[in-house]
């Protein structure tokens, strides 16, 4: 009886095995084909409006900038989103976190990320400090997993969650999308240390950014936002943006340094710095649970 | 324990002394490069008025077949870190009411060490850390958890993994969990490799989550240990298997296969899993055998993904017969009990979870969080298992296992809420958190629950952060959530400017009709001189 068991057992279990390549091989979920080359037009399915990318790629915008409209100044932010993007290649980058902090001092925080925005890809990995090193985070469209390389635990959770327990939500990690997210309010000019800047005053038109308003100054000539004021819902300051140097790759532009001044406690600051940026194509296995597991401790 | 220890304890002082007077090791916060670190004060004409422009160009071409090197951040080898806090102070039980001959009643010069981890990469591929938290007196170590693990790899892919650890704590001052007797165990020892980046192997003994559940989670058959109620995300062991996996995308095959355990050649388990992405949500869908049908075979689905605002999960289990085994008071013998199985008949097993969270820009956030659980293999009245001489029974049966006597009962619901708010600003930000978990088994009419208040004062609580807590356990003696009767613990800890710590905790055991039965007392001070 028992070794009848045995064999019904082992039998079972091949077939549930065989069941599931079976059933893999014909379900295929997210991104799409066609990563591993990298490059290629932006795909559907990556959460952009109809219209995102072609309308304002030959918007003609108003030379004197103090004739800017409100319609103007959204398809300028909508400009700043889309080159922030690179929907023509996969994105590399190492990024180092320095805050400081009046009561706990300075911290120092490495990661690696992964980017395939014309599939909505991202792949964050910790490499320092060595005690978090291999946390990591997988987002794909409005997918994303943690995973905790304590536990072997992976977290499948959705954008509206925050994230590790901040104030962060999971929504941040996507790519720019302020002009999805914001209406503007009201236009003036100004400038920043050698810059000529078009201010404009944006309110959120959902409940899923963490700032209902914004302040966002963003050069004339090439179109790239150099500061962000961010307000509650009672227009106290929380956090000041600076995006204090860029790179340039083909048409995409990356905040590189990014200085973030806190609204409640002057004395709080951080900066992030990009560095080792690539542009080559990333294997499709990087977008998956699979490697987020063996690159980790 | 004591005796034996004196030695332990002056080669580990003389550790913690050595390490402390090390200069050669780096703390791993405050070493950032002067070019990553933001400025003292933020002059908006310097960051922008500079001679140089703010934006340089790289040539698309060049980027696309190399790495550009924005800053210069070449990472040197070897790399020695530590991190964490050591201190010193004062230690101190007291039992005030309902004293033993055994319960101390001291005031010791202690010391203690927080988080402490040493991490050594002599290069990029090899990494070995061990971590460290102890308390100690001068006549004895009163408690000590100590993980070590090592990382070693030939290629990002191909690694070996080896991770241990050590636990003494007889009266759980360092974790929710009681190590009566030091206690060693080796967590993790395996291989990892693949072939050709499309299948993946992990080979050896491991960790294994499987489930989408917090506090109930029936499909994860193939961990060794219980869940923490009180601490549910903690690591569990795993058993030594081979698992394949095969990366599909975001969907996902796995495989894995645990040999013989008990020196049958013929026995072993195998369970495979599906992951399927699908609109946002991720279905599972698993099946389980084992070949000496100790443990049932089973199929289980599993679900997580957002309705609305909220975040839902759940798991399902059907199973053929149950892996448990029963007892019951003989019909026969009165006062006598008999163990029996039952094999023939399906089971299921379902949990539900929800949670929704909400975070406002002034600093008001609210999450909530419930997880329902139908178990169908425990017993609708589970209160059998408080008797002495039943559970002696299950323990003696030829087929017992240790999961005989967890999570016996039949319906479960567990929940936990928090709610937070911002104040002031500044220094004197203070930021109050009230939150609660609870947990309850109906079928054993036992509660567990914990209210916590928090108030921190600067950034991060660094001024000061108070906490209190009480968690109270309500039930009858060995019932799942009170296994020691009705106990509550209020408990104080307050930390000022990280440096000064002060705990206190009140154990308070109570009868069945909830007078005080005994009631001690835990104390301690501690300067964290040191901290990296």
């Amino acid at each position: 009886m028992v070794n009848m068991q045995r064999r019904m057992t082992s039998k079972l279990s091949l077939v549930l095995f065989g069941l599931v390549l079976i059933f893999s091989a014909k379900a295929q979920g997210a991104p799409p084909a066609g990563g591993g080359q990298g490059g290629g037009a932006p795909m559907g399915g990556i959460g952009l409006p109809l219209g995102f990318l072609e309308q304002n790629k030959d918007y003609q915008f108003p030379d004197d900038i103090t004739k800017y409209s409100a319609t103007d100044f959204l398809m300028l932010v909508r400009r700043t989103d889309i080159r922030s993007s690179f929907y023509d290649s996969d994105m590399t980058a190492t990024i180092t976190t320095v805050s400081v902090s009046p009561d706990k001092g300075t911290f120092v925080r490495k990661e690696q990320i992964f980017r395939r925005d014309k599939d909505d890809a991202f792949l964050m990995l910790t490499l320092e400090p060595e005690s978090r090193k291999g946390q990591g985070m997988l987002r794909v469209d409005n997918n994303m997993w943690r995973y905790d390389p304590t536990s072997r635990k992976f977290t499948h959770t959705t954008l509206k969650d925050t994230y590790e327990n901040s104030t962060v939500r999971n929504n941040d990690f996507r790519r720019w999308q302020r002009s999805i997210d914001y209406s503007v309010e009201k236009i003036t000019t100004g400038t920043l240390g050698n810059y000529t800047v078009i201010i404009g005053e944006l309110k959120a038109n959902n409940d899923e950014v963490p700032f209902p308003y914004i302040r966002m100054y963003i050069e004339k000539d090439r179109k790239i936002v150099l500061k962000v004021e961010e307000y509650s819902l009672s227009m106290k300051l929380l956090r000041t943006a600076y995006y204090t140097q860029y790179v340039q790759i083909g048409n995409s532009f990356v905040p590189t340094v990014q200085i973030f001044q806190d609204g409640l406690i002057p004395e709080k600051r951080s900066q992030v710095t990009y560095t080792d940026i690539s542009t080559k194509p990333v294997p499709d296995y990087y977008f998956t649970k699979e490697y987020l597991e063996r690159v980790s401790q | 324990m004591k005796a034996r220890n004196r030695p332990v304890s002056i080669a580990l002082a003389a550790a913690a002394l050595l390490v402390l007077s090390a200069g050669g090791l780096w703390a791993q916060t405050g070493t950032a490069p002067a070019s990553q670190t933001p400025p003292a004060a933020i002059d908006e004409n310097a960051l922008f008025g500079g001679p140089k422009d703010i934006v340089t160009v790289i040539d698309p071409n060049v980027a696309a077949t190399s790495v550009v090197q924005l800053v210069q951040d070449t990472k040197t080898y070897p790399v020695f870190l530590i991190s964490g806090t050591a201190g010193a102070g004062l230690f101190g039980n007291y039992t005030p009411v309902g004293a033993a001959s055994t319960d101390p009643q001291k005031l010791y010069g202690a010391v203690n060490l927080s988080g402490l981890e040493f991490d050594y990469l002599p290069t990029k591929s090899l990494h070995f850390s061990v971590s460290a938290d102890l308390l100690a007196v001068p006549s004895e170590i009163l408690s000590a958890s100590v993980g070590a693990y090592a990382d070693l790899r030939a290629s990002e892919l191909v690694r070996l993994y080896a991770a241990g650890s050590f636990d003494y704590d007889p009266n759980a001052y360092l974790s929710t969990k009681t190590y009566a007797t030091p206690t060693f165990s080796l967590d993790e020892l395996f291989v990892d490799t693949e072939l050709g980046k499309k299948v993946f192997f992990r080979l050896g003994k491991q960790r294994i989550s499987w489930g989408v559940g917090y506090w109930y989670k029936p499909s994860d058959v193939l961990s060794l240990s219980a869940i923490d109620p009180d601490n549910p995300t903690a690591a569990r062991e795993g058993p030594f298997a081979f698992k394949i996996d095969m990366p599909m995308k975001l969907n996902h095959a796995m495989l894995y296969v645990v040999p013989p355990i008990n020196g049958d050649a013929g026995s072993f388990s195998a369970a495979s899993k599906y992951d399927l992405v699908v609109n946002g949500w991720e279905l599972s869908f698993a099946g389980f055998g084992r070949t000496d049908m100790l443990a049932r075979p089973r199929g289980i689905f599993t679900f997580t993904g957002a309705i609305g605002a909220f975040d839902v999960y759940g798991e399902n289990v059907i199973l053929y017969g149950s892996d448990r085994t029963y007892v019951q008071e003989s019909s026969t013998a009165p006062g006598t009990y008999e163990t029996y199985r039952v094999e023939n008949i399906p089971f299921v097993q379902s949990t539900l979870g929800i949670k929704y969270s909400l975070s406002k820009s002034n600093g008001l956030s609210f999450s909530a969080h419930v997880q329902g659980y139908y178990n169908g293999t425990g017993y609708a009245d589970s209160t059998i298992l408080q008797k002495s001489a039943a559970r002696t029974a299950v323990e003696h049966s030829a087929t017992y296992q240790p999961t005989d006597l967890t999570q016996a009962g039949m319906w479960y619901l567990a929940g936990s809420t928090s709610i937070s708010g911002r104040f002031g600003e500044g220094r004197n930000l203070t930021v109050v958190t009230a939150s609660a978990y609870a947990l309850t088994n109906f079928s054993d009419r036992s509660v567990r629950f914990n209210p916590q208040l928090s108030v921190q004062v600067g950034d991060q609580g660094g001024r000061a952060t108070l906490t209190l807590s009480d968690l109270t356990a309500i039930g009858a003696l060995y019932s799942e959530y009170a296994p020691n009767g009705n106990k509550t613990t209020p408990a104080l800890t307050l930390t000022v400017f990280d440096k000064l710590s002060l705990q206190a905790s009140v154990p308070i055991t109570l009868d069945t009709d909830f007078s005080i039965k005994k009631v001690q007392t835990a104390f301690s001070v501690f300067w964290n001189a040191v901290s990296y």
